[in-house]
């Protein structure tokens, strides 16, 4: 019995330790993001328009940590959620906005809460979560185009700089390989608004094991890879916007566009 | 009859006349339909043309029609002279200088004491000048001539002396003079003129004047253009006309001129280098021009470059750094230049480095080949370690110190959290850095009361509505912990609570002077909040997007932000010329100086002493006028209080000026006035008369004469016999 005890206390030790050293990386890479608050921490914020609550909270999740891992940018890893028509909407510049079905019009104060945002400076990625089906998208062009009548949604070039503000991409994909090309509204100068109906979240989604949620189709893995560095590149160019059009990268980007990718 | 003006006598003027003649008309057609049945032709003629005359006889009765004029009565006037003493006045002809023409001619005049005249000499002003000793001590010196201003100023005044003939004496040169805008009345004196050197034209070239653009900027094409002239002999003459920089010949063209001697060159050149530039126009001197000082004319060019170079570095992505970022890039004149670190060394890209848009970060490129070429470097959140920039920091030291900018924004990898204790960064930085530690929490930044004038954090038209502003803005989150506030150093905003270990408060912006340069330490990340308000907030935007724009003209020395200014009345003074100074003196916190003693003085320096000591009014306020130097060149002038230059302005004396510059007579003008006073043009001062021979009586009002033609006995009486005369005809034809 010694020994077994010996053993059970052992592999219990075991535990602890590593519960120990995962707890301490997980609060000293936090620490940093959180060094001076969450108020002013980039905080991808999902928004609520009354579906779809736990999910869309665990793309987020996995969308602030696949970019911190990845690049230098530190979000916060348990984002919160917004609504349209609450000031809730105005703790973060960076809104994910993901749906799979249709709803019915937003209030007024919610339409006007959606044009001050982007007045504002601030930042929203539609994700069309059914990739394909005609609900949600129906619904979202009707409501945008309510909110700004003067500015359409118009696909984005495959040059903009959304496809090299971090990675170099040559066109979007999600958890489905969708179309070739996403939409944006831009204003002033800058792309305000990007819908995608390639479910680029659900490439991120992972169950409470950490094994991914959905499959990806029909490229596999490799498409998800392409998939998570799309996400990673847009919270950059929210973060950066037009950065990597400036003529210093220029040449850098040039010659790597060239080199074969 | 022509000065005669008449008027109704009738109670209710044109108003009774109209209905009274109306009513009396109306009258006459009631007679005339009662004469219709009149069958004899010549009668009913008869009484209609006897009953209209009756009517206007008694019309005019009514009336009251009373003629009047104004009468005047000539007495002896008194004698004004009016002598130019302008520097053109000192010029040589053929025979001679015109000063000493005019000396001659004020002491032959003096010769003769019948008359006691009333002098005055112009140029610059005009003012009363002693006819005794005149002749010894005429020395024209005035930087101007304005003949209608003078001529203004002598008649207004002699309306109250009784003048009776004025004398001008002047060479003409006054291209802007027009005779027929001058305001002669009936009460004018006899203007005679006498056109120095009319009878000796004078042979020049010159350059009558510069147009160029004050400010210039490097690499970007400017243009001088140059107005020139030319009279005498000489207008037959080509006429090369050359630029020069320094002392190098940059070009030379040929002047088409027109039918009058006049025409324009224009030279566009390119500045290479920042500061001031003066360009010399010059006209090569012929052998037989009698004005060679007009030839050459500067100009004085302050080059910058066209946008402010802004260098921004990020240590990494954030919402503050992506709002500064759009903010200076929208900014059309700010050339930004930002690198972020986008990946760290323990980021995981899963990507190769081609599949990724990543550059290396090019320290030696920027903090070493093209640092000096940046006019602001703004580190964001940016910690240098990782970077191995130890080496450059002192090159950052040095550039603020010989006149960069360095601006500090906080975050958890700036100040102590990037480890700048103890470097060059913190040599320059207004805070000493401190051990590491930062403050969270929300809270209000407070504008120090002190320094509520300051133009980064003025947002509001007065001190009062300044701090209600900064009450109302949005609440700010954390800010990084610093050792203290550096002596020299001004704390703009600071936290409403927390302080420092010596007792201070926390200080959120502090800017000071560094060497040359200016320096700003903002110890929070959090301004953006300002811009990306919350839904109900009212204020904020339009504040942050001032307080950037202040933060970033006060580092790079904005001459508008500056707190103490002086200027110059114009850029170009002939040698000696008065050279008007104005100016707002303020202090280091921007508060007016009140009755601060200062002092001018000139760079190069003319003297040991200043060229004027004054104080300012309660706002701060100076203004004053000094001699130009007799040197020509480029100038400064400087003000001073207490031992220390506060504000400095250039300008160029040249050896014409504007006043040497169009020596063309307008006797043709000086004519015309003659002409409209009845006076009399003498060109030359060779057949002019004695002064008493132009001496002249004046004309003074005498009162109003006035007469009624119609309201006599024989008017009355011819106007009763028109009506008996129609009522008995009427009577005997049978009418009623």
């Amino acid at each position: 019995m010694p020994g077994v005890f010996g053993v059970r206390w052992g592999r219990l030790l075991l535990v602890l330790t590593c519960f120990s050293v995962s707890l301490v990386s997980l609060v000293s890479l936090s620490r940093r993001a959180a060094a001076f608050g969450d108020a002013t921490a980039v905080e991808i914020v999902s928004l609520n328009v009354g579906n779809g609550g736990d999910d869309v909270r665990n793309v987020t999740e996995r969308f602030a940590w696949e970019v911190r891992k990845r690049s230098s940018v530190e979000p916060i890893l348990e984002p919160g959620r917004a609504r349209l028509d609450k000031a809730s909407l105005f703790r973060s510049p960076f809104v994910y906005w993901r749906g799979s079905e249709e709803f019915p019009p937003l209030s007024e104060e919610a339409i006007e809460g959606l044009r001050k945002y982007i007045h504002r400076g601030g930042f929203i990625l539609i994700d069309d979560a059914t990739a394909g089906a005609e609900g949600f998208d129906r619904a979202v062009r009707r409501e945008l185009l309510r909110a700004f009548p003067a500015l359409p949604l118009k696909p984005i070039s495959a040059d903009h700089t959304i496809y090299r503000s971090f990675y170099l991409l040559q066109r979007p994909v999600g958890r489905v390989q969708g179309p070739s090309f996403l939409e944006g509204i831009t204003y002033g100068d800058r792309i305000a608004i990007v819908y995608s109906r390639h479910d680029v979240g659900g490439a991120f989604q992972r169950d409470r094991l950490g094994a991914w949620s959905q499959a990806v189709v029909p490229g596999g893995e490799a498409q998800r890879e392409r998939a998570i560095r799309l996400g990673v590149n847009l919270v950059l160019y929210a973060l950066c916007t037009d950065y990597k059009d400036d003529q210093v990268h220029a040449p850098f980007i040039m010659r790597r566009r060239g080199s074969g990718r | 009859m022509a000065d005669w003006q008449w008027q109704l006598g009738i109670l209710g003027g044109s108003t009774t006349a109209w209905v009274i003649g109306l009513a009396l008309f109306a009258l006459w057609l009631v007679e005339l339909r009662s004469i219709r049945g009149e069958s004899d032709r010549r009668r009913r003629f008869a009484l209609a043309s006897l009953g209209g005359v009756a009517i206007l006889a008694v019309y005019l009765l009514a009336l009251q029609i009373t003629l009047f004029r104004e009468t005047f009565e000539d007495v002896a006037g008194s004698t004004g002279i009016l002598i130019d003493n302008s520097r053109s006045m000192t010029l040589s002809g053929a025979s001679g200088p015109r000063s000493d023409a005019v000396r001659a001619l004020i002491n032959e005049w003096q010769d003769d004491d019948r008359v006691n005249p009333v002098v005055y000499l112009f140029g610059s002003s005009t003012r009363g000048a002693i006819w005794s000793g005149l002749g010894e001590s005429y020395e024209p010196s005035d930087d101007e001539t304005n003949i209608r201003e003078a001529l203004d100023y002598v008649l207004a005044k002699g309306a109250d002396q009784d003048l009776g003939s004025l004398v001008v004496i002047t060479d003409g040169s006054d291209a802007s003079f027009r005779a027929d805008t001058l305001a002669l009345g009936s009460g004018a004196p006899v203007i005679h003129t006498i056109v120095v050197g009319g009878d000796d034209p004078i042979d020049d070239q010159a350059i009558v004047s510069l147009h160029a653009d004050t400010t210039a900027y490097v690499g970007v094409p400017a243009v001088i253009r140059a107005d020139v002239r030319a009279v005498g002999d000489l207008r037959r003459h080509e006429l090369r006309v050359q630029l020069w920089h320094e002392s190098r010949l940059e070009q030379e063209t040929i002047a088409e001129l027109d039918e009058a001697g006049r025409g324009t060159v224009a030279f566009e050149m390119t500045p290479q280098r920042i500061g001031r530039a003066l360009y010399r126009v010059l006209i090569p001197a012929a052998s037989n021009d009698e004005v060679p000082q007009n030839n050459n004319r500067a100009a004085l060019l302050r080059v910058g470059r066209e946008r402010l170079r802004a260098l921004l570095v990020a240590g990494r992505p954030s919402w503050d750094v992506r709002f500064l970022r759009d903010f200076l890039k929208r900014d059309g004149s700010i050339d930004l230049v930002s690198f972020f670190i986008l990946r760290a060394a323990a980021d995981l890209t899963a990507a190769p480095t081609n599949e990724l848009a990543l550059i290396p970060f090019p320290t030696d490129e920027l903090f070493r080949e093209h640092l000096g070429s940046f006019d602001v470097v703004i580190f964001q959140n940016f910690d240098y370690a990782p970077y191995e920039m130890q080496t450059y920091l002192p090159r950052i030291r040095d550039y603020v110190h010989r006149g960069g900018s360095f601006l500090m924004i906080g975050g958890d990898r700036s100040f102590a959290e990037g480890r700048y204790a103890g470097t060059a960064i913190e040599e320059i930085l207004p805070v000493k850095v401190g051990a590491p530690g930062v403050l969270k929490g929300s809270y209000r930044a407070e504008v120090n009361k002190q320094l509520a004038r300051h133009p980064i954090v003025a947002l509001g038209p007065d001190p009062a509505l300044t701090r209600q502003t900064w009450r109302m803005l949005p609440a700010l989150h954390g800010a990084n912990m610093v050792g203290a506030v550096k002596e020299e150093a001004q704390v703009l905003l600071r936290h409403p609570r927390a302080r420092l270990r010596n007792g201070a408060p926390l200080p959120i912006l502090v800017v000071s002077d560094s060497g040359r340069g200016r320096v700003a330490a903002m110890t929070t990340d959090a301004s953006w909040r300002w811009r990306f308000a919350a839904d109900n907030a009212t204020v904020g935007s339009d504040e942050y997007e001032l307080f950037w724009d202040r933060m970033i003209r006060w580092l790079t020395r904005d001459p508008l932000l500056e707190p103490a200014r002086i200027s110059t009345d114009r850029e170009r003074y002939g040698v000696g010329g008065d050279l008007v100074v104005s100016g707002r003196l303020r202090d280091d916190s921007y508060r007016p100086m009140k009755n601060a003693r200062v002092q001018l003085h000139f760079q190069p320096a003319v003297d040991l002493e200043p060229v004027a000591a004054l104080s300012t009014d309660q706002d701060g306020e100076l203004q004053t006028t000094v001699r130009a130097p007799v040197e020509p060149g480029a100038y400064e002038i400087i003000a001073s209080v207490d031992g220390k230059d506060v504000a400095r302005e250039v300008f160029v004396v040249e050896e014409s000026g504007d006043e040497l510059a169009d020596l063309e007579a307008m006797p043709e003008e000086l004519r015309a006035v003659a002409d409209r006073t009845g006076g009399r043009v003498f060109l030359g001062t060779g057949d002019v008369p004695s002064l008493s021979e132009l001496a002249s009586t004046s004309r003074r009002a005498a009162g109003l004469v006035s007469k009624q033609p119609l309201s006599n006995p024989w008017f009355i009486f011819f106007t009763v016999l028109l009506l008996g005369a129609t009522w008995v005809l009427r009577r005997r034809w049978g009418r009623r």
